[in-house]
């Protein structure tokens, strides 16, 4: 499936400025790794900023409504890019009804679809999921649900596709990076009342996709997660996770980060406050950015007389950091080639 | 499979003729029991089986049925009881499962029409046998490469049944043995989600009174209710229903007592109550002790290996996560040992714990954390009330509140 991406030529290069835009986040530039031990270079693809280009049709075009996006107040225009795509008509009418659904029917029926076309389908909603993060509009919040749903709506579709055409031994490739997904969609969801328990959902995932390295991965994620213990959460994100993995996880973050800050400011001994620089390193933010979210979070620093920064616990003004928040990315990601 | 050799057709067409006789017997006489048993196919009792060889001799038992009104009036649920025997005896569950369905349906619209409670028995053999007909249809079904859809099918003619009981007369209280046979459907299907339209209907419905219903439902009922409930961590809900279950459950039905404890247990673990060995033992749950021991001591490393050998088991049954969770509990126990130890050298420095002991603990069992993973995880267990105190930063220790520096969780679960 991946080879099919590279097939199509590049689009007008028109569209092919934005990936490398100004972007609030460190990592858009930053390359990922896969997750331990996967030797096939399954996402040398985001190695390269510029193989987005040929990533997805039609292409939303938030990536160039990014640096226009307080300006606007409409939602990211829908804008078809390929020009295999359909006729002129037919784009427009998509473009101005955003319907995607025909891109899922395997040969034009509306009954029958491929698990590839799920595929590029939930890879699709993860990477919006990751555009929407950082989209600050304020109607954001609808599109993000919308999203949300579809993304579920195509996992559970790809796992149904799975599971109807397993045979008995093998997995197909993809199978344990989308279940990954899955867990890591759920991090908070086992002790919500009409969330689909995790605890469930693993009755029925087969043993060798238990046993996957993009599995694993998402268990210690989800493991530390529920621990809270937000060093080795952030540690092992920034070092294990794919993009799409890290995409899923970004939300999640933000709470980790904001539950370290919450641990520190009511365990912290009063006389001790705890110096920026190290907290930078444990939550793996720039000191400017964790500057500004400990703000957003209602919590001061203080500066001695060298000008070094920290901060004291105890504070009572802590809060939940209110609105869009925003993701400050990871700081020193290595790079993807070890 | 051929039909019994030895029989003749004088002999099957007595056989049948009795079963009638019987089946219109225990209608007039309202005879339940009587009446469950005759409709207990996979039972494999002597009587339905050799009935069944006769069937299979005599062929056309529609004309026998037909013969007279006792049992005319039942030809639709006899005509299906019979081609559903029969095509049981001959090995082919998809057809029986098909003509049990039929007679199912039948039988509802008499029972519909007798206006006491007293076929109820009967009712729940029917029940039963539709869930149990439809798995081994739909094993059949998966053995020849199609998909599945009898137990869905059984489970939507359950769901019907329900429907006929949920009145305000006296057949109301068989509803709780139709849901928990809808109960255990649907979690051999995996729609459990499914559960919460029968458990609002029996919780919140005014025509329903709990304590109304038998005791051995109510049992099997809380057990599942509250299986649902460890699978969503409410601890406390799971705790009082399964706890329910296991109070009232028959003591000398070993199986389902063992059952309940299965779930129990990583309740109680999770609230801060260990079973004793002998519990574990009698029932033969050992694939807890490990865990259990690892609280007590606080032992990390056993707690994680304990999870990885029955990884399969835990996930299985959907308490694996729960068990993962008890981590924190364990560091808790680690450093109150290191505490104790520390008092029992010099008390009136044992309340500062050096976090470089901590690491140092950890690496005895085989564990590596630096001191801030360590920090990590003290500030969680203080911000979670595991712990009493505060960390120093600069200084690297933790100091412990002098007063009740390691609260016990006292049945409740850990904040989260």
């Amino acid at each position: 499936m991946e080879k099919s991406y590279r097939h199509r030529p590049n689009p007008s290069s028109s569209s092919s400025s934005s990936s490398s835009s100004s972007s609030s986040t460190h990592f858009r530039s930053q390359k990922f790794r896969s997750n331990p031990t996967t030797k096939d270079g399954k996402f040398t693809k985001y190695n390269n900023p510029n193989a987005r280009e040929d990533f997805v049709k039609p292409r939303r075009a938030s990536q160039q409504a990014q640096q226009h996006v307080d300006d606007s107040s409409n939602l990211p225009v829908l804008l078809g890019t390929c020009p295999f795509m359909c006729p002129v008509a037919e784009r427009t009418q998509r473009e101005r009804l955003r319907d995607l659904a025909v891109f899922e029917r395997l040969d034009g029926n509306p009954r029958k679809t491929s698990s590839d076309l799920a595929v590029k389908k939930v890879r699709f909603h993860v990477m919006s999921l990751h555009k929407l993060q950082s989209c600050t509009n304020e109607n954001i919040s609808s599109v993000h649900y919308l999203n949300m749903e579809q993304l579920t709506k195509a996992l559970t579709t790809l796992f149904n596709l799975y599971d109807a055409n397993r045979s008995s031994e093998s997995i197909n490739e993809n199978e344990a990076e989308f279940h990954s997904f899955y867990v890591l969609l759920h991090l908070g969801s086992n002790s919500q009342p009409t969330g689909e328990s995790l605890s469930l959902w693993f009755r029925q995932v087969p043993i060798p996709i238990i046993k996957s390295k993009e599995m694993c991965f998402a268990r210690r994620i989800l493991r530390f997660f529920r621990m809270g213990n937000y060093k080795r959460f952030l540690l092992t994100t920034a070092a294990e996770a794919s993009f799409l993995q890290y995409c899923i996880i970004e939300p999640y973050i933000i709470e980790v980060r904001e539950l370290a800050l919450s641990c520190i400011n009511n365990g912290g001994y009063k006389l001790h406050p705890y110096p920026l620089t190290h907290l930078s390193k444990l939550l793996m933010m720039k000191e400017s950015d964790l500057v500004s979210f400990c703000g957003a979070c209602g919590l001061e620093m203080v500066t001695d007389e060298v000008g070094n920064k920290s901060l004291p616990s105890k504070q009572t003004t802590f809060c939940s950091p209110k609105g869009g928040s925003q993701s400050y990315g990871f700081l020193n990601l290595e790079p993807f080639e070890r | 499979m051929a039909a019994y050799p030895g029989m003749s057709m004088g002999e099957a067409h007595r056989r049948i003729t009795e079963y009638l006789n019987r089946f219109s017997d225990a209608v007039s006489n309202q005879d339940a029991a009587s009446l469950r048993f005759l409709l207990s196919l996979s039972s494999n009792s002597p009587f339905l089986l050799s009935l069944a060889d006769a069937l299979n001799t005599f062929q056309d038992s529609g004309r026998l049925i037909k013969h007279s009104d006792h049992y005319s009036q039942f030809s639709d649920i006899l005509f299906n009881l019979f081609r559903s025997l029969q095509t049981y005896r001959l090995g082919n569950l998809f057809d029986s499962y098909q003509a049990f369905e039929k007679a199912a349906n039948a039988f509802i619209q008499e029972f519909r029409n007798w206006e006491s409670a007293w076929a109820l028995e009967a009712l729940y053999a029917l029940a039963y046998e539709i869930r149990v007909l439809a798995e081994r249809a739909d094993r059949e079904l998966a053995s020849n490469g199609k998909s599945p859809e009898k137990l869905k099918a059984a489970g939507s003619f359950l769901m019907k049944v329900f429907g006929v009981l949920a009145g305000k007369g006296p057949k109301r209280v068989g509803a709780l043995y139709v849901t928990c046979q809808l109960f255990k459907v649907y979690f051999k299907l995996g729609t459990v989600h499914l559960c919460r339209s029968v458990i609002r209907s029996i919780e919140t419905a005014r025509i329903f009174d709990f304590e109304e219903f038998p005791k051995r439902d109510k049992v099997t009922y809380m057990y599942y209710t509250g299986r649902l409930e460890v699978f969503n961590e409410n601890f406390p809900a799971a705790d009082n229903k399964l706890s329910y279950a296991l109070t009232h459950c028959n003591p000398r039905r070993e199986a389902n007592i063992r059952m309940i404890l299965k779930y129990l247990i990583p309740v109680k673990l999770s609230i801060g109550i260990l079973p004793k060995d002998w519990l574990l033992e009698k029932y033969n749950l050992v694939e807890y002790r490990d865990v259990v021991q690892a609280l007590r001591r606080g032992d990390l490393r056993l707690l994680r290996r304990a999870l990885q050998e029955h990884e399969d088991r835990f996930l299985r049954s959907g308490v694996f996560l729960v068990l993962e969770k008890l981590e924190l509990q364990v560091y808790q126990r680690l450093v109150k040992k290191i505490y104790i130890i520390q008092k029992q050298k010099d008390p009136t420095k044992a309340h500062q714990v050096k976090l470089e002991v901590i690491v140092k603990a950890l690496k005895w069992l085989e564990m590596d954390m630096d001191v801030d993973e360590v920090e990590c995880i003290m500030s969680i267990l203080i911000y979670k009330n595991l712990v009493k105190g505060y960390f120093a930063h600069k200084s690297k220790v933790v100091v412990l509140s002098k007063q009740d520096p390691f609260p016990k969780l006292n049945g409740k679960p850990v904040n989260s």
